[in-house]
C-alpha cells in the first residue's frame, strides 16, 4: 500500500513536526491550543514528536512562555521538545533565558520571530543569539517571510554565511520567495526549508525536492494552528517518491534531533522516546 | 467516497506557479492522481485577463462530463454582458449551473445597485455564486453586506483564510441557510470538527483551490477528520450535489 493510501485508510508512519506552538493566540479561533488537546491531536495524526515554542514565548512577556515550554517538555518527554524563544527588544533578558533553558533536557534549539519583534535577523541585538547557537551547534528556527523586510531570503543570507554551525531552519521557507529560500538551502549545507504555511503551494514540495533535495525539507505545521493532516496530505499527494516523503515527514527531523540529543548527552545517539 | 471539488482552475496565469495546470488535460490528470471524481471548474483567464475570454476557453470542459463549468460575470451596466434575463437564458442553454465573480480585481461591487438584477435572478433560480474572499471588496464586511442584501442567495466563499476565521463565518451560517464556505484554507487544527459539531456539515463544501493549493492536503484533512461518515460524505460531495440539483436545469 502506498504511503498516501496508508494515511487515507487511517494509518500512516511516524511524523516529526519541527515547527510547533502551544496555547491560545489572540487573532484566531484555535480549538486544539491546550497541551492535552495537542497531544491528542498528535496521536490522531501520528505525530511522534513536536518541537515547539509557546505563543506566550513569542508575544507578551516571553519569560512566561519559556517556562510553559519547559513544563510541556517535562510533562511529555520524547513527545514534546522545546525551542527557547528570545525577544531582542529586551536584550538584557536574552543571555539569562538562553542560560536557563539551553541546558535543559529536551530543549533542542532557539526560536526567533524577527517580524513580530520588528528586529531584522542581522540586527546587533540578535548577535548573542547567533553566537550561542553557533557555539552549541544548535537548531535555530527563524520565522522567515518573503525576500526582505528583516527575515526574508536576502536577510537570512548573511547570517547563513556567518554562522555555518547553526542548523538554520527557514520557518515558512521565506514564504512566497521560494527561489530565494531554495537557493539558500542549495548553497548552505546547514540551511533547511521548513514547510509551515508553504506546504499548501501546489508543486512547491516537488520543486524543493528536485532542487534542494528531500534531505533539506522539514515537516512543520505551526500546530496547533494548522491541522497536521493537511501538510501530510500535501506531502503524500505530491509528485515525489516515497523515500522523499519519508525524509520530509520524519527522517530529516529525526536526524537533527538525534544530533542535538547526542550532543546534550555527550555520547552516542539516544533512544528518542 | 466520490469527492467533488468545488474550486478548481486551469490555464497559464500571469505569475508562474511552482507546478502549472496549463491545460484541461493537465487538470483531469491531477484530479485522477488525487482521486477526485468531479469538479466545478473555471479558467484563470476569467480572472486575470478578461472574463469573456475565460468563459469562452471553458467551453472545452463540455467534453468532460465530470467537469462542471462555472461562468464568470461582471455587472450588466456597461454592455459587456447581456441583460440579466438573457444571461440566465444562456446559462440554461449551456447547462451551466454555477457562476463566479471576482469583484475586487474586476472593479465592481456585489451590491443591489451594481448587480441586483443578476443576484436577484441567481437567488430566484438557486444558482450558486462562488467568490474568493480576497476578491470580495471589504472582505468580510462585503460578505455580510451581500447576505444582508440577498438573504436567499446561495453564496459560496472560497479561500476564506487559514487563520481560524470562525468568528467571522459562523454567524453567517447561523443567519443564512444559503451561506457556504469551501475547505481551501479551512485548515486550523480541529476547526472542521468544531464546525461540524456546532454548526453541522451543511455549510461546508470540499474545494481545494487547485492549481494554487495541493488538493491532497484538504482531501486528507477531510478523510481523517474526527467527524461521522454522513458529515464527511456531505462535505465531500453531497452538499454541492444538492445545491446543483436545485438549479432548475
Amino acid at each position: 500500500m502506498s504511503l498516501r493510501d496508508l494515511f487515507l485508510n487511517g494509518g500512516g508512519i511516524p511524523v516529526i513536526d519541527s515547527h510547533g506552538h502551544l496555547g491560545p493566540f489572540n487573532a484566531i479561533y484555535m480549538p486544539e491550543a491546550k497541551l492535552e488537546a495537542m497531544i491528542a491531536g498528535m496521536d490522531r495524526c501520528g505525530v511522534e514528536s513536536i518541537i515547539l515554542s509557546p505563543h506566550a514565548a513569542l508575544w507578551g512577556d516571553i519569560r512566561e512562555g519559556n517556562r510553559e515550554m519547559l513544563d510541556a517538555v517535562n510533562r511529555f518527554p520524547g513527545r514534546v521538545y522545546g525551542y527557547c524563544a528570545v525577544n531582542p527588544n529586551y536584550p538584557q533578558d536574552v543571555p539569562g533565558e538562553l542560560d536557563a533553558y539551553l541546558d535543559q533536557p529536551g530543549v533542542v534549539g532557539i526560536k526567533i520571530h524577527p517580524s513580530s519583534h520588528e528586529c531584522p535577523v542581522t540586527d546587533e541585538r540578535y548577535r548573542p543569539v547567533w553566537e550561542r547557537a553557533q557555539d552549541l551547534k544548535l537548531m535555530l528556527l527563524s520565522h522567515t517571510w518573503g525576500r526582505d523586510g528583516g527575515c526574508g531570503s536576502t536577510d537570512m543570507r548573511p547570517v547563513a554565511e556567518k554562522y555555518p554551525e547553526v542548523r538554520l531552519l527557514l520557518g515558512h521557507s521565506c514564504y512566497n520567495d521560494w527561489d530565494g529560500a531554495i537557493a539558500l538551502a542549495v548553497e548552505f549545507p546547514h540551511v533547511y526549508l521548513e514547510l509551515t504555511a508553504a506546504y499548501h503551494a501546489y508543486g512547491l514540495i516537488e520543486r524543493m525536492c528536485r532542487e534542494a533535495g528531500s534531505e533539506k525539507v522539514l515537516f512543520g505545521t505551526d500546530y496547533p494552528w494548522f491541522d497536521p493532516m493537511v501538510t501530510i496530505g500535501c506531502v503524500t499527494y505530491a509528485h515525489i517518491e516515497e523515500p522523499e516523503m519519508r525524509n520530509i515527514l520524519y527522517n530529516n527531523a529525526r536526524r537533527l534531533l538525534d544530533e542535538q540529543l547526542a550532543r546534550d548527552a555527550g555520547q552516542g545517539l539516544p533512544n528518542p522516546a | 467516497m466520490k469527492p467533488f471539488d468545488c474550486d478548481i482552475a486551469y490555464g497559464r496565469g500571469t505569475l508562474a506557479l511552482p507546478r502549472e495546470i496549463e491545460t484541461i488535460d493537465d487538470l483531469v490528470a491531477e484530479l485522477d492522481h488525487c482521486g477526485i471524481d468531479e469538479g466545478l471548474v473555471w479558467h484563470r483567464d476569467a480572472r486575470e485577463r478578461d472574463f469573456n475570454t475565460g468563459n469562452q476557453r471553458l467551453v472545452e470542459a463540455d467534453a468532460y462530463p465530470r467537469l462542471h463549468p462555472v461562468r464568470t460575470f461582471v455587472p450588466t451596466c456597461c454592455e459587456e454582458m447581456p441583460a440579466a434575463e438573457d444571461f440566465i437564458r444562456q446559462l440554461r442553454a449551456d447547462g451551466v449551473r454555477a457562476v463566479r465573480a471576482f469583484p475586487a480585481v474586476h472593479r465592481f461591487l456585489l451590491d443591489p445597485v451594481s448587480c441586483g438584477d443578476l443576484l436577484d435572478l441567481f437567488a430566484a433560480y438557486s444558482i450558486p455564486l462562488l467568490v474568493p474572499l480576497p476578491d470580495m471588496p471589504g472582505i468580510w464586511y462585503g460578505v455580510y453586506d451581500v447576505m444582508r442584501n440577498f438573504p436567499r442567495l446561495t453564496l459560496i466563499m472560497t479561500e476564506t483564510g487559514c487563520w481560524g476565521e470562525d468568528r467571522y463565518f459562523r454567524p453567517l451560517m447561523k443567519a443564512y441557510p444559503g451561506f457556504y464556505i469551501t475547505t481551501n484554507r479551512l485548515e486550523t487544527a480541529g476547526q472542521l470538527k468544531g464546525l461540524v459539531d456546532k454548526a453541522g456539515p451543511e455549510h461546508v463544501l470540499f474545494g481545494s483551490g487547485l492549481p494554487f493549493n495541493y488538493p491532497g492536503g484538504y482531501l486528507l484533512m477531510l478523510m481523517r477528520a474526527d467527524i461521522d461518515e454522513e458529515a464527511r460524505e456531505a462535505i465531500a460531495h453531497g452538499n454541492i450535489e444538492r445545491l446543483l440539483g436545485e438549479v432548475p436545469w
